[in-house]
């Protein structure tokens, strides 16, 4: 069966609001994914949650207090559903304790902004790297295709190109943590 | 290293671990009572996800989110969702990987059309120079208004490069805008600064430089050759321990990593202030040491500043880059990776020299012995038949015949010791004979030795392999007398080069009878096998063939290459072809 959506009053009510929740959700979407993600940091299962959650937003959305920002408010729903994700979640996956999941929303929740300055800070970051490490960091995030397979092909070992991605990585964090820092934005 | 350095080391390395999806169970549970115990270990972890996220965005064409929230959405609304909030698909993820496997040089088309979205940075700059005014350099000069804050900008740019590596950053691009106030260290090779009034510089290995504004160049250690033609006088270098303002000259510059500083005129005229004479940097004292033509004074620091005279030594001076191959012209897919070439650019006796691919020397194979992992490239185009093929082209064809970058007979035999005789070459009439490892190759008209590079090799290059590009030797067919062997271990476009561009999807095959030890086994070696291809750049170097001993002047016929063997890396030559002679 398909999903039943609120009676709308009217259609030009319903268009109204459905122009708002997809301008909200939109400029929103990379941030709440973002804040499942460090909740279940397991790519398939953060999309999973991310769908459910994008669900309830929309069906949930009446309720939006429009005086309040749109982020925090679908965090907490997205919160909501990690919690409900993780009480069924397959036991054979390794998932932080609940204990570890409140304290990591918490301190989530204070940073949740959005920050289209991060991305442009990072861009400049990428730029710094050398020509070789930001390659790899293109493939390893950019391509379809595994570092497994990748090593393979290319007759690194795989470890080797996971060493070199945490060193490209870790110069990305602490040259992204400089220029926020630099010009007084919060991490 | 601190206790502090080493948790956050410990930290990191176990983020690394969960960023790469290879994070143990005990790993896990380290993490776990890490991020449980310690709210900053919490902050770095938090901050290290949203920097794993956003990489996604911004090196994947269409970021983090799965395709079905689009759907979901549409399926919710009823409705399509505008263009400008479609939701698309993932191709990172694993869930919504693509079923079908794509040559591994779409990707890289897709991460050199990312390069081209991260360039604006440089790219955008040249728009906003000019715009700026023309007042003099030493005022406040090509001001912009950034948040009411008037802000200089450069117009010097980076015109040339050769074999240049700077340390902890890319090379910049081409006719790059320098900004002013980086400090550059050029770690190796050369580089060549234009300022806006004229004034040149060629800055050598190693130095550390910083272009101070549009006729100040900051000098703090290396060797600076600086022609300042008319127009451009009053173009000034600082060092920890000068100030050399040019009068309309030629002067060289040689700052030791203790600031002594060298001043050697070589025409002209220019001044050199001493940091006793100049207490304010930004202020030209009236008193100068004036040095004419040939001239040259050394400034050193014991107690105090003192300078003497020094012999003159003109070879300091360089007046160019070395000869090289400076650039590739290569048709390009809509990604901006290439396939065929279509024209290089050489410089040769300090004067560049295009050359298209019909003017070039072709080669015909007349050797090749591989090794045991010898492999046929080919460009996606093409298709190799995967049963021997007696009666079809041979397959020397895809190295000696056509015109891509994406084709070539790689991974040929080599040897640690470069050759100091005759190459045994393959012979139909004697089959059994073990030839030389390696390729050996004829111009289809002999090579003339002139000066500077006289033969253009393009190499396919992993990008997750050696920089410099893979070392081989170059060896005369015959020894006559004069003649040795040469060893290229550096290319003139290497992988960080600017120049070097991505190759077009390939197909790469391995043959399944090895050794390859005649040409003819190369043409009935069967190559079938499953179908690679990674991520590879083309690189290209110069073969000087004055290097091997030939007289400026000399006819070559043709040549032997061998990998150096000085890595797990054989050399990966796909084109290779003869210059003609210079005018």
């Amino acid at each position: 069966m398909g999903l039943v959506l609120e009676s709308p009053n009217s259609k030009r009510f319903e268009n109204a609001k459905y122009e708002e929740f997809i301008q909200l959700f939109s400029r929103t979407r990379h941030r709440i994914f973002a804040y499942i993600f460090a909740l279940v940091p397991h790519q398939a299962d953060a999309e999973d949650v991310f769908q459910r959650s994008s669900l309830i937003l929309w069906n949930k959305f009446s309720d939006f207090d429009r005086e309040r920002p749109f982020l925090p408010w679908a965090c907490s729903i997205a919160h909501y559903e990690v919690r409900n994700f993780l009480r069924s979640a397959r036991r054979d996956r390794l998932y932080f304790d609940e204990e570890l999941v409140e304290q990591i929303a918490v301190a989530r929740t204070s940073k949740a902004v959005e920050s289209e300055n991060r991305l442009d800070a990072l861009r400049l970051c990428m730029e710094r790297l050398k020509t070789t490490e930001r390659e790899l960091i293109e493939q390893a995030y950019g391509s379809e295709f595994t570092i497994k397979e990748f090593a393979e092909a290319s007759g690194v070992s795989p470890q080797t190109l996971y060493n070199r991605i945490g060193l490209a990585r870790s110069k990305l964090s602490d040259c992204l943590k400089m220029r926020l820092a630099s010009k007084g934005w919060a991490t | 290293m601190n206790h502090a350095d080493k948790n956050r080391n410990e930290l990191r390395s176990l983020l690394d671990e969960l960023c790469n999806g290879t994070l143990s169970p005990s790993n896990h549970a380290e993490l776990q009572h890490l991020l449980k115990s310690d709210a900053a270990a919490r902050e770095e972890y938090l901050d290290y996800i949203e920097l794993h996220i956003d990489l996604k965005r911004i090196t994947s064409p269409v970021g983090d989110i799965p395709a079905d929230s689009t759907k979901l959405l549409e399926r919710i609304l009823e409705r399509p969702i505008p263009n400008e909030v479609q939701l698309a698909p993932d191709i990172a993820s694993p869930r919504w990987r693509l079923q079908t496997i794509l040559p591994w040089v779409m990707l890289a088309t897709v991460a050199a059309g990312l390069l081209l979205m991260v360039r604006p940075y440089w790219v955008d700059k040249p728009g906003r120079i000019e715009s700026a005014d023309n007042t003099s350099p030493f005022e406040s000069n090509a001001k912009t208004p950034e948040n009411g804050i008037e802000k200089q900008v450069s117009r010097v740019r980076l015109t040339q490069i050769a074999s240049a590596k700077f340390f902890g950053e890319a090379i910049p691009p081409l006719q790059g805008i320098v900004p002013f106030g980086h400090e550059y260290a050029l770690s190796e090779g050369m580089v060549a600064l234009q300022f806006p009034a004229g004034a040149n510089a060629i800055i050598e290995a190693p130095a550390i430089f910083v272009v101070s504004d549009d006729a100040r160049l900051l000098m703090k250690t290396g060797v600076c050759s600086v022609h300042a033609p008319d127009g451009a006088q009053g173009f000034r270098v600082d060092t920890p321990m000068a100030n050399v303002v040019d009068l309309g000259t030629r002067f060289v510059l040689s700052v030791a990593q203790t600031g002594e500083t060298k001043v050697q005129v070589v025409e002209g005229e220019a001044e050199v202030f001493t940091n006793s004479l100049v207490p304010n940097p930004n202020v030209v004292a009236s008193a100068a040491i004036r040095l004419y033509e040939h001239q040259a004074r050394v400034i050193e620091s014991n107690d105090r500043v003192t300078t003497k005279e020094i012999p003159f030594k003109a070879s300091d001076y360089k007046p160019s880059l070395p000869d090289r191959i400076i650039r590739f012209e290569a048709v390009e897919d809509d990604r901006g990776a290439v396939d065929e070439l279509v024209a290089v650019s050489v410089q040769r006796n300090a004067v560049e020299y295009q050359y298209s691919v019909d003017q070039m020397i072709g080669i015909d194979l007349i050797h090749f012995h591989g090794v045991s992992n010898a492999f046929l490239v080919t460009s996606s185009k093409v298709e190799d038949p995967s049963q021997p093929d007696v009666q079809g082209p041979s397959r020397a064809r895809f190295l000696d015949r056509d015109r891509s970058l994406c084709s070539g007979l790689i991974n040929p035999g080599g040897q640690a010791v470069a050759l100091t005789s005759d190459p045994v070459l393959d012979d139909p009439n004697l089959p059994e004979r073990i030839g030389t490892p390696g390729i050996g190759l004829r111009f289809k008209t002999p090579v003339m030795n002139g000066p500077g590079p006289d033969i253009v090799l393009f190499e396919l290059q992993t990008i997750v392999n050696s920089e410099r590009g893979d070392a081989f030797h170059v060896s005369p067919l015959h020894f006559d007398t004069g003649l040795h062997s040469h060893t290229i271990r550096r290319y003139d476009i290497n992988l960080t080069s600017p120049q070097s561009k991505m190759l077009a999807p390939y197909r790469l095959y391995r043959a399944r009878e090895v050794p390859l030890s005649f040409l003819q086994s190369l043409q009935t070696a069967h190559f079938g096998g499953p179908i690679h291809g990674i991520a590879a750049k083309v690189l290209a170097v110069g073969i000087d063939l004055s290097d091997l001993g030939f007289p400026i002047g000399a006819k070559v016929e043709g040549l032997f290459l061998q990998d150096a063997a000085d890595d797990n890396d054989s050399f990966d030559p796909v084109f290779i072809a003869g210059l003609p002679p210079t005018p």
